[in-house]
C-alpha cells in the first residue's frame, strides 16, 4: 500500500522546519515522494523520514563528517547514513549539501541508488530517464 | 585485489550459475580434494543427491565480490549525484522554515494527482 497523503504532508512539514536547513521547495517535495516510492509501507517511510530528519539536523549543526565531492561539485558534500541505527546495517541513505551561513543548503536527500528510475522530474512535470 | 581482478572474480561468479564447479557433500568426509577445487575456482557449488545445497566461497573470493559490488555502487551513486545537479539546476531559490514548508506543500497540492499516480501506479 502506498504512503498516505497525510504522511507525505507530515514529512514535508517536519523536514522544512529543521533549524539551519534550506533547500528548494520542489526538491523537498520530490525527495519526500521518492522516499515514499522506495519505502511504500507507511512505517518504513516514517523511519526513513525520521532518519533523514535526524541526519539533516546533525549536518546543519556541523556534527558529522562527510565526503567532499570533487571536480565541478567542489564545495559540496555527501553524507551517508543508515535507515535504522544498527550495527552492521548498510548506510543506504544520502544527503548532498553545502555549508552556508547559519546552516546548510541541501541539494537532495534519499536512497543512494533507488529508485533506479529516479531521474523523473516529478514536480516540474517532465519525465526524464537517462 | 585490484579492480580488474575483482571484476574477473565477479564474472566467474556469474558464470557459475551456468556451469558451476560441483563438489558432492560426501567428498568433505572423504578427504581434502575439495580444497584444491575450491582454491582453484574460488567458489564451488555443493551438491547432494537432491541437488544443490549451497555455494562455498573462499574468504578472498567473498571479499573480492563485496569490493566489486561496493565499487559498482560508488559509480552508480556518482552518476545519481551528477544527474541530481543537472536536473535541479533551475529549481527555485532555497528556502527554510515556514517559507519552505508553505512553498513545498503548495507544490505538493499543485501536483497531487501526478504524485498520487506515480506512487499508486507502480511507475
Amino acid at each position: 500500500m502506498a504512503v498516505s497523503e497525510e504522511a507525505l504532508r507530515a514529512a514535508i512539514e517536519g523536514i522544512a522546519h529543521i533549524d539551519g536547513v534550506v533547500m528548494p521547495p520542489e526538491a523537498l517535495v520530490e525527495d519526500v515522494v521518492l522516499l515514499a516510492e522506495v519505502w511504500p509501507d507507511d512505517n518504513d517511510f516514517r523511519a526513513a523520514v525520521a532518519s533523514c530528519a535526524q541526519a539533516l539536523a546533525h549536518i546543519a549543526a556541523g556534527r558529522v563528517t562527510a565526503s567532499a565531492l570533487s571536480d565541478s561539485l567542489d564545495g559540496w558534500f555527501s553524507y551517508h547514513f543508515q535507515l535504522r541505527r544498527a550495527q552492521g546495517e548498510k548506510a543506504v541513505l544520502r544527503i548532498v549539501y553545502r555549508p552556508v551561513r547559519g546552516g546548510v543548503e541541501v541539494k537532495g536527500f534519499g536512497h543512494r541508488f533507488r529508485p533506479a528510475d529516479f531521474y523523473h522530474r516529478i514536480v516540474r512535470g517532465e519525465a526524464i530517464r537517462l | 585485489m585490484s579492480p580488474l581482478l575483482q571484476e574477473g572474480a565477479a564474472r566467474e561468479f556469474q558464470r557459475m550459475a551456468e556451469g558451476p564447479r560441483r563438489v558432492g557433500i560426501s567428498e568433505f568426509a572423504r578427504g581434502k580434494a575439495w580444497r584444491d577445487t575450491l582454491d582453484v575456482a574460488g567458489c564451488v557449488e555443493v551438491t547432494d543427491r537432491t541437488g544443490t545445497v549451497g555455494l562455498l566461497l573462499t574468504p578472498s573470493y567473498a571479499e573480492s565480490l563485496s569490493a566489486y559490488i561496493a565499487e559498482l555502487e560508488k559509480e552508480l551513486e556518482a552518476s545519481h549525484i551528477r544527474a541530481l545537479f543537472d536536473l535541479r539546476k533551475d529549481y527555485s531559490e532555497p528556502l527554510g522554515g515556514e517559507a519552505l514548508a508553505a512553498a513545498a506543500l503548495a507544490e505538493l497540492d499543485a501536483h497531487k494527482d501526478k504524485i498520487r499516480e506515480f506512487l499508486d501506479g507502480g511507475k
